[in-house]
């Protein structure tokens, strides 16, 4: 489902409205706007290997043609909002994975998005990297952003008690305003 | 403008970080035009080489004592409407006898006997063609009636197997070296595109993340081209570097050896042809390089 929310796969068929545009008709030409509106977090966190820690924050301000002074300006800010102001010059692979997983979140961030979609943000974290992780999605969460979560974490589920939907086989079974986890 | 700038930084910044992978393609690219290169130097060292002998192939018609000086000077103008004859020279008595006692091997008794009052050495027309074929017509034109009575000898059949010889091993010399040229550039075309393909084939999940973070399609794989270019450019630059002191290095140790004049025919063509082999060279390495990545890209890389 996230796939088809980043339009990373198409539906066979059928159409997915996000903010009243049908994000299956998207051309190739609209389709990295429609990117940059929505922020995403990845379980394997899909960072860039030969960019430091700031520089693939910023390489997502870079190809919407942000400006030198704005990148400046906002990657350390919202380094300091997921506590990696130390690790700027780290490369990925010297990143613990809940590190890692922050850098991923502060990457969505950089746009302001609307949406935030983490899909399986905490499936390769220790339960203390996952707690953390979910705090800072929640904090977002707080600030006005709505973030829909992809998880198996029936931990991190019961505790949030946030709007739960439950999907089983590619079909909703359940959706409760302040759920819990549905086997 | 920013975009430009930060797609060349991307392409420079991805060159050096990816070291290993930037050196190996490079260093393959390197081979190839080092392959290429030599084969120019070749080529252009046998060109040179046959030049210079058909400078030295030329035809020398003797004329008898009692043909006249118009009748000289009508051959030698009908000879230079020709537009494939390059020169004509009118060889007096005079000359025949200044260059017959230049001679080193003329005896003395006979140098002599022969002397401006009493000279039996013919006048002449010494003539030079750009093309081995236009002898052929010369040498119909002095068996022509017109001119046959008073032509005393020529040394057209002399020359005639040498320039035979030269006129197909020139033509061979060119198929040859056009030929393999072809195959090597085909074979390091080959070679180089593997390489560049599975450096991208490598960063394809890379690719993919920066389309997921909303990258253009130009932002992404423009800077691989950019990539393809500067293996074709370093490429370029160190088999110039290679090729260069090689030939300085063999102008040292073949002193003396059977090589020595073979170096020494090459160098200087090498020298005086720097620029315009460096500049097939950068080319050749560029169409590699950039089309290597495209296809590579296109391949590696869906939409």
């Amino acid at each position: 489902m996230v796939k088809l929310l980043i339009r990373e796969e198409r539906p066979g068929k059928g159409s997915i409205f996000v903010a009243g545009r049908d994000i299956t008709k998207l051309n190739s030409f609209d389709l990295p706007y429609y990117r940059r509106n929505i922020g995403t977090v990845f379980q394997d966190y899909k960072l860039l290997p030969t960019k430091t820690v700031s520089e693939n924050i910023a390489y997502a301000l870079e190809v919407s043609g942000e400006s030198d002074e704005e990148i400046k300006r906002r990657v350390p800010k919202v380094l300091k909002s997921v506590n990696l102001e130390d690790k700027t010059q780290s490369y990925p692979d010297q990143l613990s994975g809940g590190e890692a997983q922050r850098v991923s979140i502060a990457r969505a961030l950089i746009h302001n998005p609307k949406i935030l979609i983490a899909d399986e943000p905490t499936g390769n974290l220790d339960p203390e990297a996952s707690r953390e992780v979910a705090d800072i999605l929640e904090k977002i969460n707080c600030l006005g952003t709505t973030v829909i979560m992809a998880t198996h974490d029936r931990e991190l589920v019961d505790r949030m008690r946030k709007r739960v939907v439950a999907m089983k086989e590619g079909r909703i079974i359940s959706d409760q305003r302040h759920g819990r986890y549905v086997c | 403008m920013t975009t430009i700038r930060r797609i060349f930084r991307e392409a420079f910044t991805d060159f050096f970080r990816n070291g290993l992978l930037s050196v190996t393609a490079t260093l393959i690219m390197t081979l190839a035009l080092i392959c290429v290169g030599i084969f120019m130097v070749m080529f252009l060292s046998t060109n040179k080489a046959i030049a210079d002998l058909k400078n030295k192939v030329d035809i020398v018609v003797n004329f008898k004592d009692d043909a006249s000086e118009s009748l000289i000077a009508q051959l030698k103008s009908q000879l230079l409407s020709r537009q494939q004859i390059k020169t004509v020279r009118y060889i007096s008595k005079d000359d025949a006898l200044k260059e017959f006692q230049s001679r080193d091997s003329v005896k003395s008794e006979i140098r002599q006997i022969v002397t401006a009052q009493d000279n039996p050495l013919p006048r002449g027309l010494q003539i030079q063609s750009v093309d081995f074929a236009e002898y052929d017509f010369v040498s119909s034109l002095i068996k022509s009636a017109a001119y046959s009575n008073f032509i005393d000898s020529s040394t057209y059949d002399d020359n005639k197997e040498t320039i035979q010889n030269i006129n197909s091993s020139t033509s061979f010399v060119e198929k040859v070296g056009l030929g393999l040229s072809g195959i090597f550039i085909l074979v390091a075309a080959m070679v180089v595109f593997n390489t560049v393909k599975l450096a991208v084939f490598f960063r394809s999940k890379e690719i993919d993340v920066m389309r997921l973070v909303g990258a253009s399609e130009t932002y992404v794989k423009t800077p691989f081209l950019i990539e393809g270019f500067l293996y074709g450019f370093f490429a370029t630059i160190i088999s110039m570097g290679v090729i260069t002191g090689a030939i300085k290095l063999l102008g040292v140790i073949s002193i003396g050896s059977v090589f020595q004049r073979f170096i020494e025919g090459m160098a200087p063509i090498f020298f005086s042809q720097f620029w315009f082999i460096t500049f097939v060279m950068l080319m050749v390495g560029m169409v590699i390089g950039l089309g290597a990545s495209w296809l590579s890209i296109r391949q590696n890389v869906a939409s």
